[in-house]
Parts: structure tokens; sequence; C-alpha cells
């Protein structure tokens, strides 16, 4: 760690007695220190490495073609061949379920850090303009907060029809408000701390201020909130999936197999559970990241 | 001597009412001398500073009067030319110094922050500097402390830190607005004596605010006592303390003594000074004065606002606002 190495976030490795000068974090403190995060942190984060991990790994580790049938094989169980046993035409659910998840996380991580970015561009520009350029921000902001995220982005897709980049655009006219309001909160209120005015006293030009010190003092509930957002965008993405509005057959996503399964619900309700469970996991993995870095927050002001 | 800063009837007021903040301030600050700004809060002190160095809220603006730094004009620097002025020409102090450091970066980047901006240094270049800077403040380990961050520093550390940043660009003019006030009087006394050092070492001059009449007696060289938006009397130190001619002066130095009265109860000036900018005319200190009665002045004081008069034997020497101490004068 260099003495003007860019801003870092406070770890506890550094918050350790003076005995332990930052700069020399030896691996088992490294451990440690990693154990000393808010559990939520530590469990959400575990289960989402897997995930990603799996879902990287998809080409190679799938047991079969995603789109391969087997009509005589339609609603088998789980078995050593079928780990998740087969859906309606007798695809394997399990790599349908591993190629799927691709697409959704992919949507919905995409979508978010668009989000977070482009709202928080806005939301810190609004905090330092103010005036007439923060006002229309934030009126623009209220009336797409007055439509309920859906409408919005069924409305933006069925004009411009399903596809991966208009899911995206559908997801992000709606998504960046959110970011923008609580950016422009937080950027306030850090702006108006001791810090920048004595950043201006000693000369640091405006686009300095906020690279330097404005942004990385405002990065950790944003960073909190894009956690909390990307569940509920996964959601979301499932749901357009749902309606027949994001991926197009024969590729799926947890949405749509969903959509796909629920005529069969009694005959085979494991189509129905397992991508249900990898929705409700993979959103509460990321929500958990997004609570625990809200609780280091909390416990360190 | 050609004045360092001069400051000529400054007035600040505000945008929606204008109310005047700041009615005429005028100072003066010799290349070298430290100058005391005085008074008790709300006086206008910090808001002086802030013009000083173009800061001013966005509510406020400057009405009138003239600034100027070495011969140039302060107040129509253009946006750029601030930039250079901040940290370059005038070093800044603060009062709490812990909050004026940025938590997420590194104390060692933030001293680096002038030398690279002002001083054009690399970045190389500024990290060694910055470990020469920190030791000469005082700071032990420096290597260490520069990777530190700032709530792993003491406050009279950070105050270090501080100055240490303030005054890496060796600017003429250190405006410290009560840089001790939050700090407990053993690393007070360190931090005075400090800044004492520091100022003969590169000869600047300094601009000291404080409400602290003992804290200013140990540092300055001219006092300047300010109430209500004016300065009310002005003088070297020794006058302003030894022989304090305005009645505000008086009345703040016997309050800085803590010594009490007959009956157990600490002096305190009556009144506040919160609806002295109510008044519109006349002395702004009439209705906490006691002077007036007793000197028989209430109309003359009622009518007309003093002016600052010279009553010292040189005519920069000394100066008061007071009808009390001119009629005194006139009739001696």
């Amino acid at each position: 760690m260099s003495v003007l190495d860019g801003p870092k976030t406070i770890t506890p490795a550094t918050l350790t007695p003076d005995s332990a000068p930052a700069g020399t974090v030896t691996r088992r403190n490294r451990t440690r220190a990693l154990l000393r995060q808010p559990w939520p942190l530590v469990a959400g984060g575990a289960i989402l490495t897997v995930v990603v991990v799996v879902l990287l790994l998809t080409p190679w580790i799938a047991p079969s073609d995603p789109a391969e049938q087997d009509l005589t094989q339609r609603f088998a169980g789980s078995s050593a061949a079928h780990w998740l046993g087969t859906d309606q035409l007798g695809r394997d659910v399990l790599s349908r379920m591993m190629h799927g998840g691709r697409f959704s996380v992919t949507i919905a991580g995409t979508t978010v850090a668009i989000c977070a970015v482009l709202g928080t561009l806005l939301g810190i520009l609004c905090a330092r303009v103010r005036g007439a350029f923060d006002e229309f921000v934030m009126r623009v902001c209220d009336v797409l907060l007055a439509f309920p995220e859906m409408i919005v982005a069924m409305f933006v897709v069925s004009i411009l029809g399903a596809s991966k980049t208009t899911l995206i655009l559908a997801l992000v006219v709606g998504g960046w408000t959110p970011f923008a309001k609580l950016a422009r909160g937080v950027a306030m209120e850090v702006d108006a701390r001791g810090f920048i005015e004595a950043a201006r006293a000693l000369g640091c030009s405006r686009s300095f201020i906020v690279l330097r010190h404005l942004l990385p003092n405002s990065l950790n509930p944003l960073m909190a909130h894009a956690a909390l957002r990307f569940g509920h965008k996964l959601i979301t993405v499932g749901a357009l999936s749902y309606l027949g509005l994001g991926v197009q057959p024969p590729a799926a996503d947890w949405g749509s197999m969903l959509a796909a399964a629920q005529p069969f619900l009694s005959q085979a309700p494991h189509l129905v559970v397992y991508p249900g469970l990898a929705i409700f996991v993979t959103a509460l993995s990321v929500t958990m990241i997004g609570q625990g870095i809200n609780a280091r927050r909390g416990s360190r002001s | 001597m050609e004045p360092l800063l001069e400051i000529d009837s400054l007035t600040v007021s505000t945008r929606t009412t204008s109310k005047r903040l700041l009615d005429g301030v005028s100072l003066r600050v010799a290349p070298g001398e430290v100058l005391a700004v005085v008074g008790e809060s709300g006086s206008g002190k910090s808001l002086t500073a802030l013009s000083i160095m173009q800061m001013l809220p966005r509510v406020l603006e400057m009405s009138a009067g003239r600034m100027t730094l070495a011969g140039t004009d302060l107040t129509s620097l253009r946006r750029r030319e601030i930039d250079t002025l901040h940290g370059g020409r005038i070093g800044m102090l603060f009062q709490q110094p812990r909050r004026m450091l940025d938590p997420t970066a590194t104390v060692g980047s933030q001293v680096a922050e002038p030398l690279v901006r002002h001083l054009r240094m690399s970045r190389r270049e500024a990290r060694r500097r910055v470990l020469e800077l920190l030791a000469d403040v005082g700071i032990d380990e420096p290597a260490r402390r520069a990777q530190a961050y700032p709530h792993q520093l003491s406050g009279g550390l950070a105050q270090r830190v501080m100055i240490a940043t303030a005054l890496a660009a060796s600017p003429p003019l250190l405006i410290a607005d009560e840089p001790t006030t939050a700090l407990d009087v053993t690393v007070e006394a360190q931090i005075l004596q400090l800044l004492k050092q520091k100022k003969r070492e590169l000869g600047m001059s300094v601009l000291f605010i404080s409400h602290d009449l003992n804290v200013v007696s140990s540092i300055a060289d001219r006092i300047a006592v300010m109430y209500a938006g004016r300065v009310v009397e002005v003088g070297t130190a020794d006058e302003i303390l030894t022989q304090p001619e305005h009645p505000y002066t008086k009345a703040l130095i016997e309050c800085s003594t803590l010594r009490t009265d007959a009956s157990g109860q600490l002096y305190v000036i009556p009144g506040g000074s919160d609806t002295a900018r109510e008044l519109d005319h006349g002395c702004r200190f009439r209705p906490r004065c006691g002077l007036t009665q007793e000197a028989h002045l209430e109309q003359v004081c009622d009518a007309r606002e003093p002016v600052l008069l010279s009553i010292g034997r040189s005519p920069a020497e000394h100066e008061c606002r007071c009808w009390g101490t001119a009629e005194e004068r006139e009739g001696a």
C-alpha cells in the first residue's frame, strides 16, 4: 500500500491496533479480517461466489445440451443421468437452469451496473450543480418513479421488441432513478462535511474534489443499494421472461422456465421448484451482501 | 511597511434580505506579522476569513470593499486563479482538524495534494517530501503516520497534519480559524508553539482567529476585536491587553480571567450579541455597555454609530470605536 494509491475503503485490517501497521497485512490477518465482517456479508458472498463460478463454467460442466429433447424421458424425476429430472420435452432441467442462469444473472448484473453508474453520476451532479439542472433531473425521476418498474419495462419492450439489448434498456429506463435520488442525498451530506471545505481551501479543482473526496465517501451506501437492487432486478427479469418479454425459446432463463412449467404444476412440481429456488437463492445472497455492507457502515460510524 | 494583506471596508450581506453580517471591516496584516481577530461567536471572525478565501456560502455576497494580497486584488479573481490562491498563497487551518481530513484517504496522500497541485511535484517526489513535512511539524515515525487514516490520529496529531498540509506550498499568509479550540490545553500549547516556530522559519504572516484572549496573548503581534460584524478596537497586542479602551474589549478581558465577584459569580457580559445586528442606529454595543450610563452618553450612543478613532501615539497604533473614549480624549 503506497502513500499515493487511490482511495481505499477502510477494511478492518487497517483498523487493527498500531502494532500491526497498515501495509503489512499477512495472509492470516486477511482471513481473520474476512471472518470479522458481518455474517450476512460472508454468507452472501460465499453463496454468490458458488453461483457465479458454476455459471461461468457452465459450457464445460453442464451435463447435457439444454435444447436436446428426449420425448421418451418426459417429466422424469431425479436420476443419475438427469440430476434434477427432465421437463415436458424431456430436456435436462439442470442444464437448462445453468444456461438460463447465465442469461438472468448477466442481464440483472449489467442493468444494475449501468443504473448505478448513471444514477450516481446524475445524482452527484445534481448535488453539486443544484439549480435548474437538479430540479429537472429530480422531476424526471419523480415521473419515472410514479410508474411501477414492471410497467415501464413492459412498455419499452413491447415497443422495441424483445431482445437482450432492449431488455437491458427497458430495465435501465426505470432503474436509474433510485440511485440518482440516493446519490444526490448522500453527496449533499458529504459535500457539507469539513474535509470538502478543507480541500477547497487547498485549491483542489472541483472535479478533483468530486472524484477524490466526494465519490469515495459516498460509495458505501450506494454499493449497499446496488446489491439490494440486484436481487430485485433478477426477479424482474424473471417476471418479464415469465410474461414472454424476456428470453425467447428455445433458450431459457429462470423466469421463462417457471412460465413453461406452469401448466404441469401438479404433474411435475420440480419444474417450478428448482428455477424458483435458483432465483430466490441468488437474489437472497446478493441482498445479504447489501445488508452486510450496510451493517459494516453502521458499525463504523 | 507595505502590508501583505489589506482589507478595506469589507461588507458582506445576505442575498435575500441584505442583512449586513460584516459591516465595513478593515484589517491590515504586515509581512511576518500575526494579527489576531477576537470576538465572541457570531461577531464575524470566521466570515472575514471565508471572505478572504473567496469561499462565502452561496447565500451571502460581498457587497462592498476591497481586499488585496501583496498587491493582487482578491475580489476580481477568476476560479482558476482562486484555486492557485488557495493553498498556494494562503494556507488555512480549521477548528476541528479531524473533520477536515478525508476519512477514506491516507494522511500522506492528503498532505501530498498541495505539493502535486501547487508545486507541480511528481507523485514520487511528493511522497518523499510528505515525510519531511510530517517530521517538520513534529510527528514521530512519519513513514508510519503517512499511511495511517485520519480516524487513527488524535486531535493534536490531526492538527499537525493540517499544518503540514496548509504550509506544504509555503504560502506567505496563513489563516488559522480557531485552530486550537477543539484541543485540550496541553496540546493547545504545543500547537501554538509549533505555529510560532513555523511562522519564524517561513517568515509568513498569520491571521489568527480566536475567541480566547489567553491564547491570542501568546501569539499575536496585533489584535483586532470584532463585535457584531464590526471592528471595534484594533492595536498592538500589548496596548489592547494592557490598556484596552473599548468597553467590549475590557469586558472580554474581564471574562477571560475567569474571576468571580464577591457573591461567587463568574463575570459575564450582560445580554447577547444576537440582537446587536437588529440595531439600525447608534452604537451596536450600546444595550450591553456599562459605560453608556456611567458617562451619561445615552443620547450620543443612541444617535450615531461611533467611528474608528486613532487614539495611540502613532496613527495606526491603536484605534477604537467608542463615543466614551472619544469624549474623554476631547475633554482632556
